[in-house]
Order: structure tokens, then sequence, then C-alpha cells
């Protein structure tokens, strides 16, 4: 008898019924009454042709956004032209066409919304609207109605623009490139096919035209980049390259005008124009991971309710609090910012702070954090920290602090690079000085420049960004976003795997593990009904349990004179008698248990415990058989702690619980080689310190941009296929480096012998390159399984 | 073979016509979202006439 509702995806538990429509909530109901109502049926059509599923149900808040409308607030993110008003909103939920076209479809049918341009890959909308027709707060409102909550964000800020305007000259530098090496190419085609004369000349000397803008505009990054690690004393693979480029092209020139010896500027402009397209591939599939933690601090992008003299409301942006502001906190609220409790009591809970699983209770006087959630029932906070002060605040400033402190690591590119730079350079030299004793000084310098450039590793400057790039966006795929590619050098060398307990290793939630029911079985559909309206994880877990397991036995009923009892439970009335629900504190069990009672009788007695997640004992096991240590990392307590380590046989002493964010940073930092995985922001200092830090599925933000790597997927399998993809990548790119090698070597022998020639120059270039490429796009047969989506 | 010295730099000045047309472009912004216009094609065009006349 289940069924579905016909706006999301969800099992229709209770329906509500519109003519001969079924929908789980009101959301999806107005959802589908704003869609006919304007003739915009087509996007169920649209969104059946995309074939994504799992659509959530709608939820409706209370919230008006009222706040969007206050001139400070538009002065700091939106964009004023006489009266037309743009700014832009991060918003959830959009996945697929249907979305496109209905939030593009907003202009046709809402007076005052001038454009709506959605942003697919940043899922970020730019809004523009008639000032006086029309306000920013009712159109964000409409957003949400339509089931895409957003979140304003500041789209022109000075990083972004920077950013852009970096992405164009990249790509400029790139078509210049591209432009002057295929013409190059192609005078270099008639010349190697034999022409002489006054054309051959003539194709020189425009060559040469070609080449300048090469050599002093396009290949500035490269000079740039040798700059820069020659002055911190170290030798990146962009050195020789430059030593290539430079000799190379002042060589050639002069070669022009005397008309004599080699020319390598085809050879040298298409080095350049590969080298430029692979690493803006490269930045371009990293900066895909950056987009997801490039949202501004959520907590404190929320609204909250400011409480006047008079005890008004109004609707605030968190991040305008004050301290002693005072702002009501509704059940089911996280919580913006550090307070004092002034009224009511409630409890809250913490686990992405300290990584409690079970609720704190608060009341009058107690403090309250950002970042907690509140539970149980409205409180009056006032505000006693700025957001920077707060708890979370000082967890953001140790994350940042954690980023400075990361030391560079020196790649694998980069050693290699300095060995062959001091091997061809000697070379070089000893060649020099054997011809300049013999007398030879022309001889001896054209024979040393033609060796440093044939000898440019071009192969593995362009094979290994190319390898990590397909690496990477093949990863990302699978769902491993990861942040930036020295990840996957640092991952190879990982000894010390941290594992955070709840939410990491666990749901990170309450599960019924067990369930009993002792007498009438329509009590269950009274226990539905009770908890269906409290906002505490246990009765979130027990709606989840029944709705999956006992859907028959729930109806429309109601219950009269419903209230929650603080640190208890709900209580309520049927048919003249009283339901309530209670801990069990009598259960011989770790688990927690609660019963329903009607008046004084037990009537069904329910365990709830934070359970493993599915992968996570294989896992454990398949990594200790492959050489890691994992420990455990949790703020909770140590019965729990200690009983979940030996269900997945970690050693007594690589166990830790009730460890603080400080702590768990100070427990990595004794070891070495240390990867980290987290989701809370008490997490999130340690995350951002270790060499990986892992963000697993459904981390908080700060953790997010904590880490480097993140999870987008519940399965830890994923762990295991970044280690064994990070392996094989630097195999693949050791495989390279051989290929490029012997190339080089060849390339050597036949300088010193003098055999070179430029069309010889020109066939092994490109050649090594192709087979560095081939032998990157064909990969190993592990990585090849490893990323098998 | 003459005529290549006026041929040649003709074909380079209108393959700068091009270079000239993408930095163009580029600058214009149409590189900045790659994702969203694949999807826009899919979109029926009719219903781009209706109710345009807020």
């Amino acid at each position: 008898m289940s069924q579905k509702c016909d706006h999301c995806d969800q099992t229709v538990i209770i329906p509500i019924k519109l003519e001969d429509k079924v929908f789980c909530c009101e959301g999806c109901k107005t959802v589908f009454q704003i869609l006919a109502a304007n003739n915009l049926g087509s996007y169920y059509t649209l969104r059946e042709q995309s074939g994504k599923t799992g659509f959530a149900p709608v939820e409706i808040t209370n919230q008006k956004f009222k706040y969007i409308d206050h001139e400070e607030f538009i002065n700091k993110y939106a964009k004023r032209e006489e009266n037309k008003l743009s700014m832009s909103f991060y918003l959830e939920n959009v996945h697929c066409v249907a979305c496109l076209w209905l939030i593009e479809r907003l202009p046709h049918f809402e007076k005052g919304i001038l454009s709506t341009e959605l942003n697919m890959s940043k899922s970020t909308v730019e809004v523009t609207v008639d000032e006086d027709v029309k306000k920013l707060s009712e159109v964000a409102k409409m957003l949400e109605t339509l089931g895409y909550p957003p979140h304003p964000i500041m789209e022109e800020n000075q990083a972004k623009i920077m950013q852009r305007k970096e992405d164009h000259k990249d790509l400029i530098r790139i078509a210049i490139s591209f432009f002057c090496a295929g013409n190059i190419m192609m005078m270099a085609f008639s010349i190697y096919a034999g022409a002489v004369g006054a054309i051959k000349e003539y194709f020189d000397y425009i060559s040469l035209v070609l080449f300048l803008p090469i050599l002093f505009y396009t290949a500035i990054p490269f000079y740039k980049s040798a700059f820069f690690s020659a002055k911190n004393k170290v030798v990146s693979i962009d050195l020789p390259i430059v030593l290539a480029l430079l000799l190379g092209g002042f060589l050639s020139i002069y070669n022009v005008f005397t008309q004599g010896g080699h020319i390598y500027f085809d050879s040298l402009a298409t080095l350049v124009f590969l080298l430029l397209g692979s690493r803006y591939i490269l930045k371009k599939s990293q900066q895909k991971g950056l987009a997801t933690s490039e949202i501004s601090n959520f907590f404190t992008n929320i609204t909250s309710y400011k409480l006047d003299e008079e005890g008004n409301e109004t609707e605030v942006f968190a991040s305008f609090l004050n301290i002693d502001d005072k702002i009501k906190i509704y059940p089911g609220d996280t919580i913006p910012v550090d307070g004092i409790i002034l009224i009511g009591s409630s409890s809250t809970n913490n686990s992405l702070i300290t990584g409690e699983m079970l609720p704190q209770k608060v009341s009058i006087g107690s403090e309250v954090f950002s970042g907690t959630v509140n539970l149980d029932s409205e409180i009056i906070i006032q505000v006693s920290k700025n957001s920077k002060d707060s708890k979370l605040g000082e967890i953001l400033g140790q994350v940042e602090k954690g980023w400075n402190k990361k030391t560079e690591i020196i790649t694998l590119t980069d050693t290699i690079a300095k060995y062959f730079v001091s091997v061809v350079f000697n070379i070089a030299g000893i060649i020099f000085t054997y011809y300049a004793f013999s007398g030879d000084i022309y001889t001896g310098t054209i024979k040393a420049l033609t060796l440093v450039i044939i000898t440019c590793p071009c192969a593995l400057g362009l094979a290994t960004p190319l390898s990590l790039t397909l690496t990477l966006s093949k990863l990302a795929k699978k769902g491993i976003i990861v942040k930036d590619e020295l990840v996957i050098e640092k991952t190879n060398k990982i000894k010390n795997i941290f594992f955070d307990k709840t939410g990491t290793l666990t749901n990170g939630r309450f599960k019924v593990t067990y369930f009993e029911s002792l007498k009438d079985n329509g009590h269950k559909n009274i226990l539905y009904h009770l908890e269906k309206k409290s906002k505490h994880p246990i009765a979130k877990s027990i709606i989840n349990y029944l709705v999956e397991e006992e859907a028959d036995s729930i109806k429309e009923i109601q219950l009269d004179g419903y209230e929650e009892i603080l640190g208890v439970g709900p209580r309520a009335k049927f048919k003249n008698a009283t339901y309530s629900l209670r801990p069990l504190k009598s259960e011989k069990t770790q688990a927690t248990s609660v019963g329903l009672f009607i008046e004084e009788e037990l009537s069904i007695k329910i365990h709830l415990e934070d359970s493993l997640k599915p992968s996570s004992k294989e896992v454990i096991t398949k990594l200790k058989s492959l050489g890691f240590n994992p420990f455990i990392l949790s703020g909770d307590n140590q019965s729990v702690v200690s009983r979940l380590g030996n269900e997945l046989s970690i050693p007594e002493n690589h166990v830790y619980s009730q460890v603080s964010p400080l702590d768990k940073q100070a427990i990595t930092e004794k070891y070495e080689h240390v990867m980290m995985l987290g989701d809370g922001a008490n997490d999130a200092i340690s995350l951002s310190q270790v060499d990986v830090g892992v963000a697993v599925h459904g981390s908080v933000d700060i953790s997010l941009r904590a880490s480097n790597v993140f999870m987008t997927n519940n399965d830890l399998n994923l762990l295991l296929d970044l280690i064994i993809a990070s392996r094989e990548t630097i195999n693949l790119i050791k495989r390279n480096l051989i290929f490029s090698l012997i190339y080089n070597i060849l390339g050597v022998t036949l300088a010193l012998l003098g055999l070179i020639s430029p069309l010889l120059a020109a066939i092994l270039m490109p050649l090594s390159s192709l087979t560095v490429l081939l032998s990157t796009v064909w990969g190993t047969k592990l990585l090849r399984s490893s990323l098998k989506a | 073979m003459d005529i290549l010295f006026l041929t040649l730099p003709l074909a380079l000045i209108l393959a700068l016509v091009f270079v000239g047309l993408f930095i163009y472009s580029v600058k214009k912004g149409q590189y900045e979202d790659l994702d969203t216009p694949s999807y826009k094609i899919l979109i029926e065009e009719e219903s781009h006439s209706k109710g345009n006349d807020v």
C-alpha cells in the first residue's frame, strides 16, 4: 500500500490529497499548486526525462528572509543599478534540467523579477528585481517555497574577481600559444620538406615573429614559477623548462639572423602550448572541488530572531548580531552565536562541537555555543561573544593557523627535476670545457646548448599534471573530491589513519536496535503521533523506524493536550488515557532505552544506538591488512568508545576517548604521516593540520574548509579507493618518468655524437610527449579498477 | 611561389581575427559557466514567447 508522493520521491504515510494527486507534506502540495496555477506542468516531464531520482520533500520553514531587505544587508550583498537590484544566492537541491527550467521561468510568472540566471555547476542563482515592484526577500521566500532553500552569497568579492581575471588570462595565453604554435608548425613543415633559399629565409622570419609572443607573453607563468622556486632555493620542474625555452629561443633567433644552425621554434612553441593547456585543465579540476567549500560559513549564514525592548521579533542575519542582543531560538534551530540563556530551558545537541552523542540539558544562566542545535523548547539568549570569539570562531581561527603552518612538501617531480638539472648541467659543462680546451669555443657553446634544449624534460612536465587531472576527475566522479593535487603524493606516504567516531565510523544518529510491543498494536500509531511533533533526535529515529517497519499501523488520529516534558519526553491524551514516552532506567543494556507508557503501564520498549556504518568494519580490517595503523579519536565517553574499539578490533592504546578539539590535534601531532577522517567542528583543527584531512559525508562546512579531501558518499570504502588510486597514480608518474628519461638519454647520446638535427629534435620531442600521454591515458590495471565508477 | 609573400601574411591576419574574437568572448565571460548552457539546449523554446509581457 505504499504510495509515492506526486512531487518528491518520499513514500507517503499520511496522504494529503488534492483531487487525484497525493502528497507527503504541505510543502510538496504547495509547489504542485504553484506549478499548476502557472501552467508549469512540464517541470515534471522534464524531470522525468532527466532520469534523476531521489528528490527530497519540500520543507517550508517560517522564516521570511526579511533581513535581506535591510539597507545594511543590501549594501553588502547586492548590486544596485537605478531601480534594479541583483543578488546571488546559493541554492540547495538544484539537481537537473527541470530545476534550471523552473528557476529561469520565474520572471515569466512573477511580476517584478527581471531575470534569474542559474549556474548549474555552482548551484548559484543571480536574481535581478525591480526594486519598486518586488522585494528580494519575497523572491527568496518564493525560492524556498519551490524547494530550493536560498543562502545569500557575496558574488563580487575581491578574491573571486581576481580568480576570474586569472582564468581569463590563462585562456588567452592558451589561445595565443595555440595560434603561434600552429602556424610555426606549418612553416616548419615546409622547411623540413625541403624549402630552401629566399622561401626558407622568409618562413624563418615569420616563425620568429610568431615565436615572440610565446617568448615574451604566454610563457610568463613559467618564468614566474621558476623565479619563485629559485628564490626559495628549490628546483622545480619549471626551471629546466625555462632554461630550454630561453636558451633555445635566443639561439634560434640568432640562427635566423645568421641563417645558420638549428632552429627550435616549432618544438618550443608546441611545448609551451601543451604545458599551459595541461596545467589549466588541472587547475580547473581542482577548482571544481573547491567550489563546494566556497559557501561562506553556514552558521553565521542563518536567520536569527532578534528581540527589541518591547519583545517584538525581527529577522536578522546572524552575522549582523552584536554583543548583548537578545535573540529567540526555536526548537530545531541551530544556535548562531555563543550566548547565555535568559529565559527558558531546553537541551542542546553539541555533537558538532564536542562529538558527544547525547543531548545536554541547559537552563537559565547556562552558556550555549554557536553550531549547537536547540532541541526541546524555545529559549531566549543574550549574545555574549562576537562570532570571532565564539567557540566555533576559535576553532576556525585555529584551522586557519593550521593552513599556514602546513609545510610545503617537495613533490616527486621537483625532486627528479633537481637531479635532472644537475646531471644535464654537469654533462653540458664537460662538453663545453672539452671543446674549449681544443680551441673551438663556438662548437662547444652550441653543443652544450643543444644538449640543454634537447633534454628538456617536457614529457615529465606534461605528464604529471595530466595523470593527476585524470585521477582527480575520476575520483570526483566516484564521490571523492580532492582539493589539491599534493594530496595524491601525501596519501601515498600515510601510515597512521585517525578516525573520528560519531558520524565517521558510526552513522552519527540513533537507530532503533530493539523494538518490543508488549500490548495493543494500536499503540504504535500513538507513538508515531507523539514523536511526530518532537524535534529530538531520538524522536526522529523512532519515526524513521516506524515508517520503515510499521507503516501499516499508522493512521490519522488527533491527540489532545500535547506537551513535551523537558529531559523526559512528550506526553499527550488520547481517548481519555494519558500516553507518555519516558527513558527506561532499569534496562540492562549499553543502549539508550525509552518506553511508551499508558498511564503507568509499559506498552512499548525501544532500544536505540548509534550504530556502525556498514562499511566501517570491513574497511578497518582491510586497512590493517594493507599495513596501516587505524586509530579512534572521539569526544564521546569512554565506555562507548572502547566498546567500539573492541568491535573493530583496534588495540586499546590506539583508542582515545573524551578528547577535546585541541587534544585531538595534540595526539595527531605526535605521529608522522597522518591521515585523519572526521565530520564535526571538533575535528576541524586536526583536519587542517594533518598531512591529509578527509571530511566525510555530512560534514559541517568548517570541516569541509579545513580538510583537503571531501567524500560525498557515506561509504567508507571510498577511503580505500583514494589510497589505491593515489599509490597507482604515483606509480604511473614514475613509469612516465622512465619513458621520458629513455628519450632523454637517447637525445643526449645523439647530441653528444653530433647527430641531432632540427628534424630529429622535432620528431623526438613530441614523440616522447606522445608516448607519455598514451601511457597516462592507459593508466595501470589497478588504477583502472580502483577508479571504476 | 612568389604569391606566398602576399597570401601568407593574409592568412595570418585572418587567423588573428579569430584569436581576437576568442579573446573578446573570454572577456565577455562566455567561458565562465560551461555546464548550464549544455542543459539549456534541452529546454523547448516555445514557452519563451509566452508571458514575456511582464
